[in-house]
């Protein structure tokens, strides 16, 4: 879902363009403080979209936000296909089909008639449990937005034991109702359809549904926010206007700080600006009434060349794709030649009045995250770390010394339940050392965690500059007398620390020993990006007979991982 | 709101609703529309109430039974 999902990145450059002048444009429109329904009739997207099924489970109306939804969506670059159960309180699931996507629609207060909350949570979680059982897709469930004394409780509740279910997520319909106050409900379309949601609610339901939760469902979250200085983190111009005189208004701080709260949660932040470089550190250094400064930034191009370069150095430096990069600038040209250079690349134009930058960027798509791991608190600070890395490396001219000098430590952690959600983000987002791009979902992981011919690894770094926490996943499975190995993933933080032989031997030796084979297979798929993970196997294993030109396989013998070399300068641990 | 404009904007809502093209001077009946039923009904109410600001009663909403009822109905709120 996922992978199908990334497939229809836009990759020429006109697409890129004619996506990113058109998005720009629908902004007043989506992030308007009430979106027109009037309005949003008339969007239609001009670039390609992803459509993805998406079944809903309900005992009241969802027509009313599923209107709504196609414009928001296609922001995201999906296309989406609603397919409805029927009104239907005992969650039957009857005529269930393929989806995505399953949403759970429920009037709460129907049920509250006849059962406590305990009974009803109880009920509501067998449903759910089965439903995991029947598909595949991620399971998103409403909670209960009501004024019901039971609510909150119930909501709570939800939350904690969701957790439990995996790809089950939660929609926090009650925030919606919180934020709307009374105008959420609309007890006049009760008689004729069924439904108390106010056309404002249906409005800000399906505006979540797209630009939110349904980018949430399917798409990794985003790595990286780019950002132009002028005019965009503040008004003027630093090199014409003088930096005493630029001026910090409201929404600009209110920006800067959901950027640092962004970069708190795991998004790296960068600057790409024309500024001279002298300009923008002297611009951080004299005015500290920003709420950001310069050690929030893990990468800052500024030069008066384009920004098209200066893009390219900064997703080189925090060894990213540019489809995991949004780029901020107040400036459509410089959205439209840096999309026609990266097609896949996210923009918003900068500005200011009702759809002003601060107000469009808690709503972007793909800046949702479900649930936080302890990595996206430990990104940013290992992004610093790397920096000091390459000073050390340059200082240091012998390759072991400088590992040695890092003092590194590996933590293995076989079939890690606790860790679903981050074995599933590596499987997701990893591009440049994933040997497959299985693109494995929580679900298929809570299988294999599950099956005891299946070995699932995980794999803490940390050296005496930061901790990286968990920075590789292995997938593995015994296949009569061998170890296959489905996949192998490595975070791009991790690499160039030399440990990816350390980490794949270690992890072979260890599940061919618990599995009592002498072979183990090395699945390998060949992508645009995974090039990395293939220089690191063909130097490992080397390859093993006859290959095609996209899927191949390496075999190695338990004997033969003994005599092969790797780095000697780590530390490692196993836990269970 | 003049009658004509009144008449336009109820086309043009009843197009954007029903997903179709409406001529100028075509009534349009609930009883004759298999597509315009009770959710396209409610959408038709959040639409018409977003582009003349009027918010019409759960009576009035029930009663519109045609293109025409709508028009009357405006006119009676917004009439010049």
């Amino acid at each position: 879902m996922t992978e199908s999902a990334r497939k229809i990145t836009p990759t020429r450059p006109e697409t890129g363009v004619v996506a990113a002048l058109e998005k720009a444009e629908w902004q007043s429109v989506l992030f308007a403080p009430r979106p027109s329904r009037y309005r949003l009739g008339f969007l239609q997207a001009a670039w390609p979209l992803n459509t993805i099924r998406i079944q809903v489970h309900r005992n009241h109306p969802f027509e009313f936000v599923a209107g709504l939804v196609p414009a928001f969506a296609a922001y995201t670059d999906l296309g989406v296909e609603f397919s409805y159960s029927e009104y239907d309180d005992a969650l039957n699931f009857s005529g269930h089909r393929e989806a995505d996507v399953e949403i759970l629609w429920l009037d709460y207060d129907r049920y509250a008639k006849f059962l406590a909350t305990d009974e009803l949570l109880a009920w509501l979680f067998g449903r759910l449990a089965h439903l995991r059982e029947r598909s595949q897709g991620r399971i998103l469930v409403c909670n209960w937005a009501s004024t019901h004394p039971a609510a909150d409780r119930f909501n709570r509740q939800l939350n904690t034991r969701l957790a439990g279910i995996a790809d089950a997520l939660v929609c926090d319909q009650a925030g919606l109702m919180s934020g709307l106050g009374d105008d959420y409900f609309d007890d006049r379309n009760i008689a004729l359809a069924g439904s108390a949601l106010s056309h404002a609610a249906c409005m800000e339901t399906a505006r979540m549904f797209g630009l939110s939760w349904l980018p949430a469902a399917v798409y990794p979250r985003l790595k990286a926010i780019v950002v132009d200085l002028d005019h965009t983190l503040y008004a003027g111009v630093a090199e014409e206007d003088g930096i005493a005189r630029l001026r910090l208004e409201s929404g600009h701080i209110e920006l800067q700080r959901q950027l640092s709260t962004l970069r708190d949660s795991g998004v790296l932040l960068a600057i790409c600006s024309r500024n001279n470089p002298r300009t923008v550190d002297k611009l951080f250094r004299q005015r500290r009434d920003f709420p950001l400064g310069l050690e929030h930034f893990s990468a800052i191009a500024a030069s008066r060349s384009s920004k098209v370069k200066g893009l390219r150095n900064i997703a080189g430096t925090l060894s990213i794709g540019m489809d995991a990069i949004l780029f901020i600038d107040d400036n459509p040209a410089e959205l439209a030649e840096v999309a026609a250079a990266f097609p896949g690349i996210h923009t918003l134009l900068a500005g200011t009045g009702p759809v002003a930058t601060h107000e469009v960027l808690p709503r972007y798509p793909r800046l949702h995250q479900w649930q936080a791991h302890r990595e996206d608190t430990l990104r940013s600070a290992d992004m610093l770390a790397n920096r000091e890395r390459r000073r050390l490396r340059n200082e240091i001219p012998d390759s072991g010394s400088y590992l040695e000098a890092l003092g590194m430590k590996l933590t293995f952690h076989l079939d890690p339940r606790h860790l679903r959600g981050r074995l599933h983000e590596l499987s997701v987002k990893t591009n440049q050392f994933n040997t497959t791009m299985l693109r494995l979902s929580e679900h298929d992981i809570t299988s294999r965690l599950a099956d005891p011919d299946c070995f699932t690894i995980a794999v803490e770094l940390g050296d005496r500059l930061s901790e990286s926490g968990v920075i590789a996943a292995l997938f593995a499975r015994k296949e009569n007398a061998t170890l296959v190995v489905d996949e192998i993933c490595i975070s791009c933080r991790a690499l160039g620390r030399e440990i990816e032989a350390v980490i794949l031997l270690e992890s072979l030796q260890k599940m061919m020993h618990l599995s009592a084979t002498d072979t183990a297979i090395i699945k390998l798929t060949r992508g645009p990006k995974n090039a990395p993970a293939v220089a690191c196997l063909e130097a490992v294993f080397r390859p093993d007979g006859q290959q095609d030109s996209d899927h191949g396989e390496y075999s190695c013998g338990a004997q033969q991982l003994l005599n092969i070399p790797t780095c000697h300068c780590v530390t490692i641990r196993w836990e269970n | 709101m003049h009658k004509p404009d009144i008449e336009t904007l109820v086309r043009e809502c009843l197009s954007q609703v029903l997903k179709r093209p409406i001529q100028a001077g075509t009534a349009v009946a609930r009883e004759d529309d298999g597509s315009w039923d009770s959710l396209r009904h409610v959408e038709l109410v959040f639409l018409l109430e977003e582009r003349t600001g009027i918010r019409f009663t759960q009576e009035e909403i029930t009663g519109i039974r045609d293109s025409q009822d709508i028009v009357h109905l405006v006119a009676g709120k917004h009439g010049p």
